[in-house]
């Protein structure tokens, strides 16, 4: 019932046969399944904040990229909206305003009034020769954004004078949305009689202080893709895999290193939250929220694993868990429980209440730290020549503290760690592990 | 101008060569090449986006130095009135009026002051002191509580029981506007209705209304005109997303 109330593919093609792309114009629209949970949870420490951001060959000029801004955003009617209140659920409306460009700061993702009045989920920042964009989790995920930052780009080296011939997957502003790209695609996917996933316990957590709220730190690797990939072939796995063992190794160590009333209290699976483009087993073109996540661990009570023990179950867990049964399992999980008339019954207020307890229970708990690799993002033939680079940047969590996201771009690969504690102990083993594999590795941060 | 390059000798990794220790580490950095610094446009601004020093007052402290203000102005006149008093009769007599007043109106102030989220504590704070208000101005007269337990008391439950449904009423309800305007007016309406009765029974001995029938009428008829404007309005523009399902 809480489904987008979009037309569904066979009613629009049976009335639009001749405009089967053209998305119908609406002024709302449902909050999708994940949306919906990031939505309850937003706070200062969980601001639910990720970010795209490229990094041009020359300085930005502010009032173009606005002007690109304003040409784009209506080719995302989706991400021109503001979160609004019902009695029973929030939804998406129509935002008649227009975003602005706004400053850089200092630390990034910083929290979002989501539900004030005339706010967009997403923000745009500018700063020197880097255009960023921040997205509220509820609205999309890496897909949508990445796609966002793409179009922005591609709109603003436009408006500078770069002429490009074949668009390929960036948006352009004359183009009409299409009727997929708003669909809330795990509704559609949802298969009623599957099993939920089997549950897991609590993960091993670093135990180090937070910094105060908004202080968000960045450490940034970058290094050849072809060292770091002939790494990985050369141990027979891909590079996710790769870069999964190398995280669990750091925070095995950490783990182990830590006075032994301390680790025996802590001693506990190291698990983490690798997000997947659901996109790659559904067809769906949709804008909004498409992705979940495997869980790939090591459990510490058995004995401290050496690093090749770690690959070998990486390997193996991925090669099983990463299918689209085990997938739809928790799409069945998650959509199940928010079509119960029960929960649907319940006022908005009493389920935000109890929103934080099932992301705290379903999710953060259950999980040591996130590392989301996005692969190779490219863009088209002039435009990537005036691009240094692109980037991403996942969201913070006051559980896990710190998170790594992975992209290429060109001949570098790029590891971006978010941490919301001073220590960067796990930076530091996963870095100094890759050098010890013999990849030069350069690190910048904020 | 070539670049310089900073190595970490502990991490093994290059870091920006403006970078005084290892940002991984924190082990001091030596510069491999000894050439002068490059120009260098820093990656972030310095300013943090969110202050973490707490400056100025908090909501919490402004709302007691707003207490702490009224509270004084409130004691001048109160001092004065009873200083005038006992100038001038040796005793205190009609300064009790002014002062009981003076009383109230601080309780009054205070609480919401005070207590701003407690909602149970903000409404016995608005609607006991009046009680007792009227009470000391019964006894004030001649000692005895005259008029008190037949009007006093009963017009102020009314007015406490009334107030308390339109204030939940009010909170409560989800879409907020008119409709506001229309529960305070249907409020107002039977207020006046329960004076009169109150008044009425006091002064003639008989149970029975008059002219809060026409406030009454008046405030349900205007009341009704706002609710209907209210969710008509509503109905065609977002009742239907505000009661999804």
């Amino acid at each position: 019932m809480n489904s987008s109330n979009f037309p569904t593919k066979k009613t629009d093609e049976e009335s639009n046969q001749n405009h089967i792309q053209k998305a119908p114009k609406k002024d709302w629209f449902r909050l999708d399944n994940a949306a919906t949970v990031f939505s309850f949870v937003t706070s200062t420490r969980i601001p639910c904040m990720f970010r795209f951001y490229a990094n041009l060959k020359k300085p930005i000029n502010v009032a173009i990229l606005q002007q690109a801004l304003e040409n784009i955003i209506d080719r995302f009617p989706y991400y021109k909206v503001n979160l609004r209140n019902g009695l029973f659920w929030s939804y998406w409306e129509t935002n008649p305003g227009m975003p602005v460009v706004i400053e850089e700061t200092k630390y990034p993702c910083q929290k979002m009034p989501i539900r004030k009045k005339g706010i967009f989920p997403f923000r745009v920042r500018a700063y020197y020769n880097r255009i960023s964009v921040e997205f509220h989790h509820s609205i999309t995920d890496g897909t949508g954004a990445l796609i966002f930052l793409k179009s922005l780009v591609g709109e603003y080296l436009t408006l500078i004078g770069v002429v490009v011939n074949d668009w390929q997957d960036v948006f352009r502003p004359n183009q009409e949305p299409h009727y997929e790209e708003y669909e809330d695609a795990f509704k559609k996917n949802y298969q009623k009689n599957l099993p939920g996933p089997p549950r897991v316990s609590k993960a091993f957590h670093l135990p180090f202080k937070l910094e105060p709220k908004g202080v968000f730190h960045l450490t940034i690797g970058i290094m050849p893709i072809k060292q770091i990939l002939n790494k990985s072939k050369e141990l027979d796995v891909t590079l996710t895999e790769y870069l999964v063992a190398v995280y669990l190794e750091a925070l095995q160590d950490i783990l182990f290193s830590l006075p032994l009333r301390k680790q025996k209290r802590l001693l506990k699976p190291i698990r983490l939250q690798v997000p997947v483009n659901l996109r790659r087993f559904f067809s769906s073109k949709t804008m909004r929220n498409f992705s979940l996540y495997v869980t790939p661990y090591i459990d510490p009570r058995l004995g401290h694993f050496s690093f090749d023990e770690i690959l070998k179950q990486v390997y193996h867990y991925m090669r099983v868990e990463v299918s689209d049964r085990y997938i739809s399992q928790q799409i069945a999980r998650n959509v199940r429980g928010e079509l119960h008339p029960l929960i649907r019954l319940t006022p908005l207020f009493i389920k935000r209440l109890f929103g934080k307890i099932i992301y705290n229970g379903q999710g953060e708990f259950l999980y040591s730290g996130v590392i989301t690799n996005l692969g190779k993002v490219s863009l088209p033939e002039p435009l990537n020549k005036e691009v240094e680079n692109i980037q991403f940047l996942s969201a913070q969590s006051p559980v896990t503290k710190t998170g790594c996201a992975v992209n290429s771009y060109g001949e570098k690969l790029y590891i971006n760690f978010g941490r919301i504690i001073k220590e960067a102990h796990v930076e530091k083993l996963f870095f100094r592990k890759l050098v010890k594999d013999g990849i030069k590795v350069r690190i910048e941060t904020n | 101008m070539t670049e310089n390059k900073a190595f970490c000798n502990r991490c093994g990794v290059e870091v920006e060569p403006h970078k005084a220790t290892c940002p991984l580490c924190g082990t001091s950095i030596q510069q491999t090449e000894e050439e002068e610094p490059t120009s260098y446009v820093k990656k972030y601004p310095d300013e943090p986006a969110v202050k973490t020093e707490k400056t100025g007052r908090t909501a919490k402290q402004k709302r007691i130095f707003i207490w702490e203000v009224v509270s004084v102005t409130l004691l001048i006149p109160l001092l004065i009135t009873l200083f005038v008093d006992l100038i001038v009769n040796k005793t205190v007599t009609w300064s009790l009026y002014p002062i009981s007043s003076l009383i109230l109106a601080w309780f009054l102030i205070s609480t919401p002051l005070l207590f701003p989220n407690i909602l149970p504590l903000l409404y016995i704070g608005e609607t006991l002191p009046p009680a007792i208000f009227l009470l000391v101005i019964d006894k004030i007269e001649d000692g005895q509580i005259n008029w008190f337990l037949d009007v006093g008391l009963p017009i102020e439950a009314v007015v406490a029981v009334i107030a308390a449904i339109v204030i939940i009423g009010s909170i409560k309800i989800k879409n907020k506007g008119m409709n506001i305007a229309a529960f305070i007016l249907f409020g107002a309406g039977l207020i006046c209705l329960g004076i009169d009765f109150i008044v009425l029974k006091h002064t003639r001995g008989t149970f029975g209304v008059s002219w809060s029938l026409y406030v009454l009428t008046s405030t349900a008829v205007i009341g009704g005109f706002l609710l209907y404007l209210h969710y008509r309005l509503m109905k065609n523009t977002k009742l239907q997303r505000k009661l999804q399902i």
